[in-house]
């Protein structure tokens, strides 16, 4: 009785306690609109990596399959969200580890180049970037994956990635580094590096190239030319324009003659196609998102009954 | 790749951000506060990067959500509000407080490093709400501010920011005989 007693005198005295006191009324949240609220269906998780060299962000569309197929992709990604893809992005923080960022060239006696391959010396043209590709693509892909194959919604063997120019190179390069990529789409990029300086607009233009022997032997052991066998695990798509000023159709052309090779070889022809579209400009249209989504659809769209399709 | 921002202050670098930014902020009487802020951030931003924005030795991240819709929130708690500009996002945004007889005073100075001339006709286009609760009972606020017992709100047009060096917000309330 007497604890009865002080429970509700302390209950009173709480309750003039809160009404005496400041008001302290939370307020309202803004509200959102119901274009965000439908976008927002859509769950995103982050995670760091790498000691906070890599940020992933997932974006889980709400399909009823627990566990999805999954693709790595830079840039627009609503068009394979809507298919039931889920979508994995990442941001590489150079800073982190006191790393240049790759487009950012040391200061000039000779220049050489342009853009993201403009360099200090003809001797190292291209060489930041190259590098920055590879430690994307050597590096930080794997890193990526091996998290992925550990989050609940990635179905592991339906694991993709895709990427334009640059994110391109990444592909291919990952491609060859990463045996769990399933299938992969490289959108104007090619993997014959020493083309690709010579011949590029933003490299010699076509002027011959006088590279530095151990920068030449490094960018050898990194072009998918000279390793085609290392991407025939994948289902790969390569897209291409035949005239596009800044990935050459001279690099192209010998990457894609020497992937074709290389899947007849391991008798999985079927996993590897070269599509080229006729245009002068470096850049996407709507006939490689019909491209990529298709291959995607087919190589990664439903599970696999035993393993990986062939 | 954009600069990114937050309350008031996502004011300093607002002319990369697209659409409404609404900061909600209590303040406390020992000058701490809490805030409350909801923006749009740019499609590579990710919550790492944006907490490093709102992250100093006096400003401390509780909570930073980036949506699939690019709505951001985030949720900082400020040890001492004069301290604010500490925190990269609020880089230019300068607070000051002081005694005016017996009430007490709030100023919020957000700062245009480039001002430019914007048209006439670009008056009236919202573009940051900041809301405030005070620890004690409005008087009075400049710009505007709508006060309604302990708490203001102001809105700050785009074009207002854009063409000022500096954007000055002003409250002065009363402050509680209870802490």
């Amino acid at each position: 009785m007497r604890s009865g007693a002080l429970t509700a005198l302390l209950l009173l005295v709480f309750v003039l306690a809160a009404a005496c006191g400041p008001r302290r009324d939370p307020p309202p949240a803004p509200p959102v609109s119901s274009r965000d609220a439908e976008l927002e269906r859509i769950e995103t998780r982050e995670t760091q990596l790498d000691d906070d060299f890599v940020t992933v962000r997932l974006h889980i569309p709400p399909t009823p399959e627990p566990r999805k197929p999954t693709v790595i992709a830079m840039g627009d990604r609503s068009a394979l969200l809507g298919r039931g893809f889920l979508v994995v992005t990442y941001r590489i923080n150079w800073d982190v580890h006191n790393q240049s960022p790759p487009a950012a060239p040391p200061p000039a006696e000779a220049p050489v180049g342009e853009w993201v391959l403009a360099s200090p010396s003809p001797d190292v043209l291209g060489r930041e970037y190259l590098r920055a590709v590879a430690t994307t693509a050597n590096e930080v892909i794997p890193k990526i994956v091996d998290w992925l194959v550990t989050v609940p919604e990635v179905d592991p063997a339906r694991i993709g990635i895709i990427g334009a120019s640059t994110n391109g190179l990444v592909t291919l390069q990952a491609v060859a580094r990463d045996h769990r990529i399933a299938a992969a789409v490289a959108l104007a990029a090619c993997g014959d590096y020493h083309a690709f300086l010579r011949d590029s607009s933003m490299g010699m233009d076509g002027q011959p190239l006088a590279l530095d022997p151990a920068y030449e032997r490094w960018i050898r052991t990194q072009e998918i030319v000279r390793h085609p066998q290392r991407a025939v695990h994948t289902a790969l798509l390569m897209v291409n324009r035949n005239r596009d000023p800044v990935i050459p159709f001279s690099c192209v052309e010998p990457t894609a003659k020497a992937l074709e090779r290389a899947y007849r070889r391991a008798h999985v022809s079927g996993r590897f196609r070269f599509t080229v579209f006729d245009s002068d400009r470096h850049g996407l249209d709507a006939r490689d998102a019909t491209a990529a989504w298709a291959w995607f659809d087919r190589w990664l769209g439903s599970p696999p009954p035993h393993g990986k399709a062939g | 790749m954009t600069a990114r921002r937050g309350w008031l202050a996502i004011l300093a670098l607002l002319p990369a951000l697209a659409g409404c930014v609404t900061v909600e902020g209590t303040l406390r009487a020992d000058g701490s506060c809490t805030l409350d802020i909801t923006y749009r951030s740019p499609p590579d931003a990710t919550e790492f990067l944006e907490r490093r924005q709102y992250t100093s030795p006096f400003v401390h991240p509780e909570y930073v959500k980036i949506f699939e819709s690019q709505r951001t929130v985030v949720r900082a708690t400020v040890d001492d509000v004069t301290r604010l500009s500490t925190a990269p996002a609020f880089a230019f945004v300068d607070v000051v407080r002081s005694r005016d007889g017996a009430d007490e005073v709030l100023q919020i100075r957000i700062r245009n490093p480039k001002p430019q001339p914007v048209p006439a006709e670009r008056t009236s286009d919202a573009w940051m709400r900041i809301g405030l609760t005070l620890p004690g009972r409005v008087r009075d606020a400049t710009h505007d501010g709508q006060v309604a017992g302990t708490h203001v709100a102001w809105d700050v047009a785009k074009s207002d920011y854009v063409r000022s060096a500096a954007t000055v917000l002003s409250v002065r309330w009363q402050p509680s005989a209870t802490p």
